[in-house]
């Protein structure tokens, strides 16, 4: 029974991880090329106001620039795929060891979002999709459309201000100790964490009521509470698996909403992390780090969507043929 | 009666939804023939507090807030307006053109939408501004990447269902050209969804257009932006709040309306119909 049940899942498993490597390529030759088609190039970056002297063309010898887009490419891809993101044109540090100093306060930040969004998305997506109609329904929906309509910015500026300015009860910037992460004085993530949160939770409990207000027509649902089966065991046995697989797409997306929020909170807040980092870098256009920033992002998006779709396959066994 | 009660209620909640967003778009489009003062001098010193010759303070240069506040509307509101249009042709024209050949070109397209949609929109923003730098016809670039796609994957499942209709199969059996059934016989009868769909393009080219000059990737100093405005003066946000919450104000006015129209849109034009989902 049991290998029977796993044969499929790991054929499909194998099938999305390869499909998925294979998208990252592609999003890694569309993101090289952006960054690639306008003359000015990266050892004008690197020379500044230097940039008008001879040593132009010494640096583009040294830094390979004169060889076709093709190759550069290449160059740069394979350089990826053994472990070696270039250099930062700014800096001149390797960008694997900024991406190592900094992704830990990313994911600090990303991970207690995620811990305070997941389940308020659940839990509102729940409340809201199985009255749908009622009260309770269009007073929650109005609310989630009213904090969704603040941008994410605007609610980070505006928390920043009542708690870290008015009220001063919160750090309005975010120091981290040299050496240290985010976790070392915890009171910095509160106010980064809630603006992240609050937009999150708006986007996320609208799509996931939807899912589950979809589930909650169907027939054998209704024939369940008909039957008198208790109320919460109609929502979790009848109503919550069905809605599983689109609750499952909406968490991956939450992944890039968080991607995008920590861009965004870490630049208001100047929290040290992978998104101020990838912020900089495109203001002084440090080519080699926002590639290699941006990669790493994409592979984590894409990683989202393929453990929801295996989510969405576990639940629903119909979904695993080859479509 | 009942109907009707509920019909103008109905039409009563959408003026209310508007009034905030027109507000704001009122003070965008007339606000810079009222600035008192000029947007790039300075009235005063930095983060001064209201006072007569500047009822809204100074700004982070010593200018006058109340007149910047007044012009910096353009950028936020023509903007998206642009990139709504140019996204919603472009990505109308790829959906419907991929849902309505049955060939080799339909599952090509249909692949490079899936490939653009695989990255963050962020990455799209930064990834694009460190190419080409920042500004207003890169922004408009960002906006067709990041909602172009959806658009297009909305126009083909939709154009699809169309084109199995018996009048576009009678149209083309009569032997009217490609172009002609096209354009007469599926684009009127994708119109609707296409309709719903710019509104929610609209709104989210609001929040990204804000959020790139809030960045400093769109509108460049001096140029008077609201969003601009916002990062300009949230470092002194303690001497003069409102040199920051009055631009906060209006952007908030802006979306909170966009929001609720394309919500309201998107229901009216599509009832449950699945495909035009939030995002």
């Amino acid at each position: 029974m049991r290998l029977w049940l796993s044969r499929p899942i790991a054929g499909f498993l194998v099938r999305r991880l390869l499909a998925g490597a294979g998208l990252l390529l592609v999003v890694s030759l569309l993101i090289f090329t952006a960054t690639d088609v306008l003359p000015g190039d990266a050892a004008e970056v690197l020379l500044g106001q230097e940039a008008a002297t001879p040593r132009l063309a010494l640096v583009r010898q040294e830094l390979g620039l004169n060889e076709p887009a093709p190759q550069r490419y290449l160059r740069w891809i394979t350089g990826v795929l053994r472990g070696d993101l270039g250099t930062s044109l700014v800096s001149q540090r390797s960008v694997r060891s900024i991406i190592g100093a900094r992704i830990e306060n990313t994911l600090i930040l990303a991970l207690a979002t995620g811990l305070v969004v997941f389940p308020l998305i659940l839990a509102l997506g729940i409340l809201m999709g199985t009255r749908e109609g009622s009260r309770v329904d269009a007073v929650f929906s109005a609310g989630v459309l009213v904090t969704y309509a603040f941008p994410m910015f605007v609610t980070a500026v505006l928390l920043s201000l009542l708690f870290g300015v008015w009220l001063d009860v919160l750090p309005p910037v975010s120091l981290v100790p040299v050496g240290g992460t985010a976790l070392d004085s915890p009171s910095i993530l509160v106010l980064p964490v809630a603006s992240m949160a609050l937009p999150s939770v708006a986007w996320g409990a609208r799509l996931t009521r939807a899912a589950v207000a979809e589930a909650s027509r169907a027939a054998h649902v209704e024939a369940a509470r008909l039957s008198g089966i208790a109320e919460s065991r109609v929502i979790w046995r009848h109503v919550l698996p069905a809605a599983l697989p689109p609750i499952a797409q909406v968490c991956a997306r939450l992944v890039g909403v968080l991607v995008g929020g920590t861009v965004i909170v870490e630049t208001v807040f100047n929290y040290p992390g992978l998104g101020l980092a990838l912020v900089q870098a495109a203001t002084s256009r440090d080519v080699p780090l926002v590639l290699g920033i941006g990669l790493l992002l994409a592979a984590v998006e894409i990683g989202a969507y393929i453990v929801a779709d295996l989510v969405g396959v576990l639940a629903v066994p119909r979904l695993r043929a080859p479509s | 009666m009942t109907v009707a009660l509920t019909r103008t209620a109905f039409r009563a909640g959408t003026a209310l939804a508007l009034l905030p967003g027109v507000i704001a778009l009122v003070i965008a489009v007339f606000g810079p023939f009222l600035a008192p003062h000029s947007i790039s001098g300075p009235v005063g010193i930095p983060w001064a507090a209201p006072s007569w010759g500047a009822p809204l303070g100074t700004d982070f240069l010593g200018r006058d807030v109340l007149s910047r506040v007044l012009s910096g509307g353009r950028t936020i509101v023509v903007l998206p307006l642009l990139a709504t249009a140019i996204s919603v042709t472009v990505g109308a024209v790829i959906g419907i053109v991929a849902g309505s050949v049955h060939h080799w070109l339909d599952g090509l397209l249909m692949r490079l939408m899936d490939a653009i949609l695989a990255v963050p929109a962020i990455l799209i923003l930064l990834v694009l501004v460190t190419g080409f730098g920042g500004g207003t016809v890169v922004l408009v670039v960002v906006v067709v990447l990041i909602s172009g796609p959806f658009t297009a994957r909305l126009a083909r499942s939709v154009a699809i269902d169309v084109s199995r209709k018996a009048y576009v199969e009678s149209a083309i059996g009569r032997g009217e050209s490609m172009v002609a059934v096209l354009y007469r016989e599926i684009l009127p009868n994708v119109g609707g969804a296409l309709l719903a769909e710019a509104g929610l393009v609209f709104s989210n080219s609001i929040f990204l257009v804000a959020l790139a000059n809030f960045l400093g990737f769109g509108a460049q100093p001096p140029t008077a932006d609201w969003a601009l405005m916002v990062a300009e003066n949230n470092p002194g946000v303690s001497f003069n709040p409102w040199s920051v919450l009055v631009p906060v104000l209006l952007i908030v006015s802006l979306t909170i309306s966009a929001n609720l129209l394309a919500d309201r849109l998107a229901r009216r034009l599509a009832g449950d119909d699945p495909r035009i989902a939030v995002r």
